[in-house]
């Protein structure tokens, strides 16, 4: 049996929240700048509400497998071995992930403030930080996660305050796009995959049960989805439609055009800081999870002696890409068509085959279901 | 392992990271680095591109024996060519001992002639690199931006950097340059319609220039024409240049650019002169400020665009030479109505002109447009130049001259 520690109801919160917001930091407002153009506010809404409806499911499997995590329940209702390859297929995400995570953190480090570094240097400082985070356990992930939580909210915030000198409200408009319906539909397919929504549905013990689970995972992810969805919104009305989704790194660009006087300007550094947090926090959780994934599968006592091989597995996986445009290819297909399958497909079967065979510790006892 | 071998692994670990603290590999020290102040780009005699850089030079500020900086300049200046803008950059660390940087880079000035070209190349490769900030300002020279950044030297301040910023905040006291940063420039070229514009220098060369001025209310003057004598710096900032996408296409005078400030809603103080309605051999001066958003109206008919924009004004008097008690609650209006109809009358020529010069739409009237079409391949298509061209445009201004300043009334002189 893992032993996971006990995270409290703002430790979740912190740690489902910073993971969530990390695509903000990176391309993610420029790529659907460029996909949703001025029509940003219902493509993202969109995507958001899909994301929403996607942790539904998840609660739905965790309410119905109360004590055990996505891993078990697949075993409960699929069997061994079917249940082993959902595991492996959840744990191969989580692993790609993480190494995508490792290259494109590492990528935006090297472009913003670390030009003359080598790429392995970074990707190095990152995996270790990640290895040794997972090595203390998710307990003191979430507690870092919480006391970052105000730091790095602070700095979005502040970004997105001292940015508006910049604005133009008419950057909102025109409204709409000619087919809404299909760039709707693309956005869905491309950005809805969150594989924060399966976070609680993996370390449930830890966060006291399904229940605390699901109430954390719900107002993290609305929260985050939020922030991402306003300072989209706020990149757009900075740049525009053109300028800005030709952006790699919009949210720094934001940052670089603080100045109120001569003093308060060049202030990116300071907020460098807590993007930093975000991607190593971000880091040591999946690094965590593809561990801990892996461990339930093989029923290991502990996930410590795999945090090595994962993380050179993923580092070596993180530096394949021959550059940042095929890693952003790359990471794009995992993020889109392919991620859904471990974040909504399995999920969703897990939920169907569950109901239509009675399983689960409320089967056949509604009155028992809070 | 045990729970020893963890921590020892864990302790190894984060002593691996502690290096990382002291800047990576990619640091570099202060006294590696040349600070760039100001970049001049121009065509070069020999390659596309020379470019012109301000560096501020340490060493005029490094304490010296008797506590001051010594005799050396505050900024060198110094010229390369190159292809391209960023193999000038790699030439300027084949001569100098420290290493380039634009990080604090506050003004990117380019030629008549490259920017007559065309800006458009040069903005990607400024704008692609790290180091230079979109909020810089762009400056488009009369003439060659290695001359006026050779000639320019202001007295008042230690280096052309603090100049810049002091320029840009006297832009907004005076209006007569607009101040425009690389951001701006670039959202509003990329905006897709609107024609986007920039602040115009030059150098006047030491002769005192004649005076143009055919009506106080004028200031028809671009930089490097200013009739002045003994000013601070050999640089003047006034006036604007026109672009018509990423090229150069005209300039607007000192009272052009107040015009297109105020109609753009960009505009903050200024002062006007304006001919006394009842004593024309006198003058009335103003202090005013935009008192809110100009209001936009636009109405489509099935042939054109009408636009109605009412530009609001308010402010004080700051001279009353005829000695009129114009500041009464009645009597104020005679003034505000002269002061209204000939601004009114100066922006319908401003717009004339830019119909005329093939410019384009410079006052963003595009921007509001935005809200009427529906979608975003309509406005991707949108011919919006020619619709500005047959627009019926007309300008409304309403100001009000709330305070008499520090005399509510001009008592005539009792002569014995």
């Amino acid at each position: 049996m893992l032993k996971e520690g006990k995270i409290g109801i703002y430790e979740g919160f912190a740690l489902i929240f910073i993971s969530n917001i990390s695509g903000l930091f990176l391309s993610l407002p420029a790529s659907l700048m460029e996909d949703g153009k001025s029509m940003i506010w219902l493509t993202f809404s969109m995507v958001h509400l899909v994301t929403m409806l996607n942790l539904v499911i998840i609660i739905l499997l965790m309410k119905r497998h109360a004590d055990t995590t996505i891993i078990e329940a697949s075993e409960q209702i699929l069997g061994r071995y079917l249940g082993i390859l959902i595991g492996l297929i959840l744990a191969a995400y989580f692993i790609m992930r993480e190494a995508f995570l490792f290259r494109s953190y590492s990528e935006a480090f090297l472009l913003s403030t670390l030009p003359r570094t080598p790429i392995s240097i970074v990707l190095i400082t990152i995996a270790t930080a990640a290895i040794v985070s997972a090595h203390y356990g998710v307990e003191i992930i979430a507690r870092v996660a919480r006391i970052c939580l105000t730091f790095i909210v602070l700095g979005i915030v502040s970004v997105l305050l001292l940015t508006m000198p910049n604005i133009s409200p008419n950057y909102i408009f025109p409204l709409f796009v000619e087919d809404p319906l299909k760039i709707i539909g693309n956005s869905v397919l491309n950005y809805s995959v969150t594989s924060e929504v399966l976070v609680p549905g993996l370390i449930l013990h830890a966060m006291g049960g399904w229940r605390f689970a699901a109430k954390i995972s719900f107002w993290a992810i609305l929260c985050g989805g939020s922030i991402i969805l306003i300072a989209s919104i706020m990149i757009l009305l900075t740049f525009g439609v053109q300028g800005g989704s030709e952006l790699t790194l919009p949210f720094y660009e934001t940052s670089k055009l603080i100045a109120f006087g001569r003093f308060l300007q060049r202030m990116e550094p300071v907020f460098l800081l807590t993007w930093a947090m975000v991607g190593f926090l971000k880091s040591a959780l999946y690094l965590y999870l593809s561990t801990v994934i892996l461990s339930r599968i093989f029923k290991l006592p502990d996930y410590r002696p795999l945090l090595w091989i994962i993380t050179l597995l993923c580092f070596v996986i993180a530096i394949l890409p021959p550059d940042y445009p095929s890693t952003l290819e790359l990471e794009g297909i995992m993020l889109g068509t392919v991620g859904f399958i471990p974040v909504l497909i399995i999920p969703l079967f897990l939920l169907i085959i569950s109901i239509i065979r009675n399983l689960g510790v409320n089967a056949g006892s509604p009155r028992n279901d809070p | 392992m045990g729970k020893h071998g963890n921590k020892i692994l864990s302790m190894i670990l984060l002593l691996l990271l502690l290096p990382q603290l002291c800047g990576c590999t990619g640091g570099r020290e202060t006294d590696e680095v040349a600070l760039v102040l100001a970049v001049g780009f121009d065509k070069g005699e020999n390659s596309p591109l020379e470019m012109t850089v301000t560096i501020a030079n340490p060493q005029s500020f490094a304490a010296g024996e008797g506590g001051g900086g010594g005799k050396a300049e505050n900024y060198i200046t110094a010229n390369v060519e190159g292809p391209s803008i960023w193999e000038c950059y790699l030439l300027f660390n084949t001569f100098g001992t420290r290493d380039i940087s634009f990080v604090h880079t506050i003004a990117y000035i380019f030629s008549e002639e490259l920017a007559k070209e065309g800006m458009d190349k040069y903005l990607h490769a400024l704008l692609r690199q790290r180091e230079v900030r979109r909020n810089s300002q762009i400056l488009i020279c009369r003439g060659t931006a290695k001359e006026f950044m050779k000639n320019n030297k202001p007295q008042l301040e230690a280096s052309p950097n603090k100049q810049y910023q002091a320029m840009e905040r006297l832009a907004g006291l005076t209006e007569l340059s607009p101040s425009i940063t690389l951001h701006k420039f670039y959202s509003t070229l990329k905006s897709l319609h609107s024609s986007p514009v920039a602040s115009l220098v030059g150098t006047n060369t030491g002769e005192k220039k004649a005076s143009k001025q055919k009506s106080p209310l004028l200031v028809p003057y671009v930089a490097g024409e200013v009739p002045q004598e003994g000013g601070s710096a050999n640089a003047e900032f006034i006036g604007t240049a026109v672009f018509r996408d990423d090229q150069l296409v005209g300039e607007l005078d000192g009272t052009e650019t107040r015009l297109m400030l105020l109609m753009n809603g960009d505009f903050n103080i200024s002062t006007f002169t304006l001919r006394d309605p009842k004593k024309p051999k006198d003058v009335i001066a103003l202090r005013l400020r935009q008192a809110k958003k100009p209001d936009i109206k636009i109405v489509s008919d099935k042939e054109k665009l009408n636009i109605h924009q009412t530009i609001y004004m308010e402010g004080e008097f700051l001279s009353i030479q005829s000695g009129e008690n114009y500041e009464g609650t009645k009597r104020k209006k005679i003034v505000e109505q002269a002061f209204n109809q000939q601004m009114q009358q100066l922006s319908q020529a401003l717009i004339d002109k830019s119909r005329d010069h093939n410019w384009g739409d410079i006052f963003n009237y595009d921007l509001v447009y935005r809200k009427q079409v529906s979608t975003w391949e309509e406005w991707e298509t949108l011919n919006w130049k020619e619709m500005y061209d047959t627009a019926e445009i007309t300008v409304e201004y309403k100001t009000n001259i709330r305070r008499p300043g520090l005399m509510r009334t001009t008592n005539h002189i009792i002569r014995g």
